[in-house]
């Protein structure tokens, strides 16, 4: 699986653009972070990526081909994407719900046979939490819930996952059981990620490849550990940043702070 | 973090053999539902039966029954006004009630998944303002019932196709421009049909115009159904044929979208078979209120929101509201009850009822 953005622009009528000519490409199971202050267009970029808005220029290519010649299902058997967690005006079950991500196999008149409730515990049971089927979404925590959307775009056994914030508003723990499923869907099926995240710690922590949105709409694009450092985060905040590694028992965790601590002499740690 | 992974990894394990528990339950809704099918279908066929029995000119069940099917009671007489009562007058009217039940709850449940808001009804489009412009157009113009009925069709669907028009902004048709185009153009068709009021002759037009706006059943005939209910027929089996995807069309438009989903088309049949049903619906029975947001919320209490059993379950309980609602209408007092003071009168308490005994809709 390739996933490549070439030169993707995009304003909303009479404005002016809020993404240049963004490029960036992903190729086999890696995990891809875009990082950008509030407002500079990091929901849009992922709308654009996905053919949900279009670009003004510039196109999206799935292995090469334009995802303009791509046929409407074909494209969401390959990609699930997994919107911001907003609970619907009708409440469904944690299955109905899981199971409306197999609608990309299914046609106009079809309703989801033996097989596609089959992926849908497969779905649940990936994610641990067959134990919630048959709860209602509103019974269930945010955690659970975000849990439960990503478990929809599983159903329909995409190659690459699209996520839109899948950790705001979720607390301590939940946070981290929905990035540990995202890594582990990453390193045990081999199923890309690119998720939006408000918090450059998560970004170093899973992701391999990162995307900056800068202010003036020019972005930068590379290897994580290349990509979120001190000077571009600075520059992309607009705050001092100030970056430590700290030993956790078993690997080591960089944690990232918006302004300069008080009394400290170090020279910081790259 | 390791006591973590083991608890997480037993949770695996545990979920993916498939649990027993899960299919007994399964079985278990099946046969509820199985259940409610043949006593919906049952209750449909008793009522209906006890229906063509009641009215001012008697008729028992036994002439009803050797009516229907010749030979099977050879004692009994069915004189030709009889006859004539049960197969021009009753079963015609009863069948428009059934169908007439049937399809606003449809029409009302798919309009409230569509656009993700419960309170959206049959009329949410302007469909049933529009129709009605067309039936009082064709009453102040003194046409015979047939041609009044093709008005009414007519302008319906003309209503939907000023809505589709004046919602489309560039290359798409938002669902909230929808919405909007269909409170404007409801709005202007509601003017036009107070216009047509105005203009029409107090003595005995506007009478006529004022009764068939409260909408009644007394004008069914075999030939008005004839040409009204293969449209209602054609919109419910599109409806049906498209249950499961209205599911993911009350998600946002991206989402569904998201989830291979051919957002327009779908919306674009799910509004086709509902104006349809609704169009037909008004051009032969005239504005009946209520039945398109009761019957679905109550399908929804019983069944929960998972539209493929609302749909059926709205069909099934719609038929059933609107037989004993014209039924009542026709045998309650000497006179006729407007249909849609009756939906209210009965259907309110019913359904504050019911919100209280179920706790509210699940939304």
């Amino acid at each position: 699986m390739k996933f490549e953005v070439r030169e993707g622009s995009f304003q909303y009528t009479h404005e002016k653009e809020v993404l240049k000519k963004v490029s960036f490409s992903l190729e086999g199971p890696e995990i891809l972070s875009i990082l950008g202050a509030n407002g500079a267009g990091k929901t849009t970029l992922l709308k654009c990526m996905l053919g949900l808005l279009t670009w003004s220029s510039g196109a999206t290519f799935l292995d090469d081909v334009n995802i303009k010649n791509i046929p409407h299902k074909e494209f969401w058997k390959r990609v699930g994407y997994v919107p911001q967690a907003k609970k619907p005006s009708f409440v469904y079950s944690v299955r109905e719900m899981v199971v409306l991500g197999r609608n990309a196999w299914l046609r106009e008149w079809q309703r989801p046979g033996k097989r596609d409730w089959e992926k849908v515990d497969e779905a649940l049971a990936l994610l641990g939490i067959s134990h919630l089927q048959n709860r209602l979404c509103n019974q269930i925590s945010g955690g659970e819930y975000q849990l439960v959307l990503i478990a929809r775009a599983l159903a329909a056994e995409p190659s690459l996952l699209v996520l839109d914030e899948p950790e705001s508003n979720l607390d301590f723990k939940n946070q981290t059981i929905v990035l540990e499923a995202i890594r582990r869907l990453c390193r045990e099926k081999g199923i890309s990620a690119i998720l939006n995240t408000h918090y450059p710690e998560h970004a170093i922590d899973i992701s391999q490849k990162a995307l900056l949105l800068m202010p003036e709409g020019s972005t930068v694009f590379g290897r994580a550990e290349e990509i979120l450092r001190e000077e571009l985060l600075e520059k992309a905040f607009d705050v001092p940043v100030l970056m430590r590694k700290i030993q956790l028992p078993g690997r080591e965790y960089t944690c990232v702070f918006p302004s300069p601590l008080p009394n400290d002499k170090e020279e910081p740690i790259r | 973090m390791r006591e973590h992974r083991m608890e997480e990894a037993a949770k695996i394990s545990q979920a993916i053999k498939p649990p027993i528990a899960n299919e007994k339950r399964e079985r278990n809704t099946h046969r509820m539902h199985f259940i409610w099918a043949v006593s919906i279908l049952a209750a449909i066929l008793v009522l209906s039966a006890v229906a063509v029995t009641m009215g001012r000119y008697h008729i028992g069940f036994k002439e009803f029954f050797a009516a229907l099917i010749p030979g099977a009671f050879p004692g009994v007489e069915v004189p030709e006004a009889a006859r004539n009562v049960i197969f021009n007058i009753r079963l015609p009217r009863i069948g428009l009630a059934l169908l007439a039940g049937a399809g606003l709850s449809v029409s009302g449940g798919a309009f409230q998944a569509l656009f993700s808001n419960p309170l959206a009804t049959p009329d949410t489009l302007g469909v049933a303002t529009g129709a009605s412009f067309g039936a009082v157009l064709g009453i102040l113009l003194g046409l015979p019932s047939i041609l009044v009925q093709t008005f009414a069709l007519l302008a319906g669907l003309l209503a939907v196709i000023l809505v589709y028009t004046v919602g489309r902004v560039k290359g798409g048709s938002p669902m909230i421009m929808l919405i909007l185009a269909g409170m404007v153009i409801s709005a202007l068709f509601s003017a036009l049909v107070s216009l047509v009021k105005y203009t029409a002759d107090p003595q005995d037009v506007l009478p006529a115009i004022t009764f068939w706006l409260m909408g009644s059943l007394s004008g069914t005939t075999n030939e008005t159904l004839l040409v009204g209910a293969p449209f209602i027929l054609l919109g419910m089996l599109l409806i049906y044929i498209l249950r499961w995807k209205l599911n993911a069309m009350t998600l946002s438009e991206e989402e569904a979208t998201s989830l291979g989903i051919p957002v327009k088309r779908i919306r674009a049949l799910v509004v086709l078979g509902s104006t349809m049903i609704t169009a037909s619906v008004v051009s032969m029975c005239g504005l009946i209120g209520w039945v398109g947001l009761l019957i679905p919320h109550i399908a929804r209490m019983i069944f929960g929101n998972n539209n493929t059993y609302v749909v059926p379950a709205s069909m099934g309980l719609g038929a059933i509201f609107m037989l004993v609602i014209d039924t009542a209408a026709r045998c309650v007092t000497a006179a006729e009850i407007p249909v849609s003071i009756l939906t209210a009168v009965i259907g309110a308490p019913f359904f504050i009822a019911l919100l209280r005994k179920t706790g509210g809709i699940q939304v």
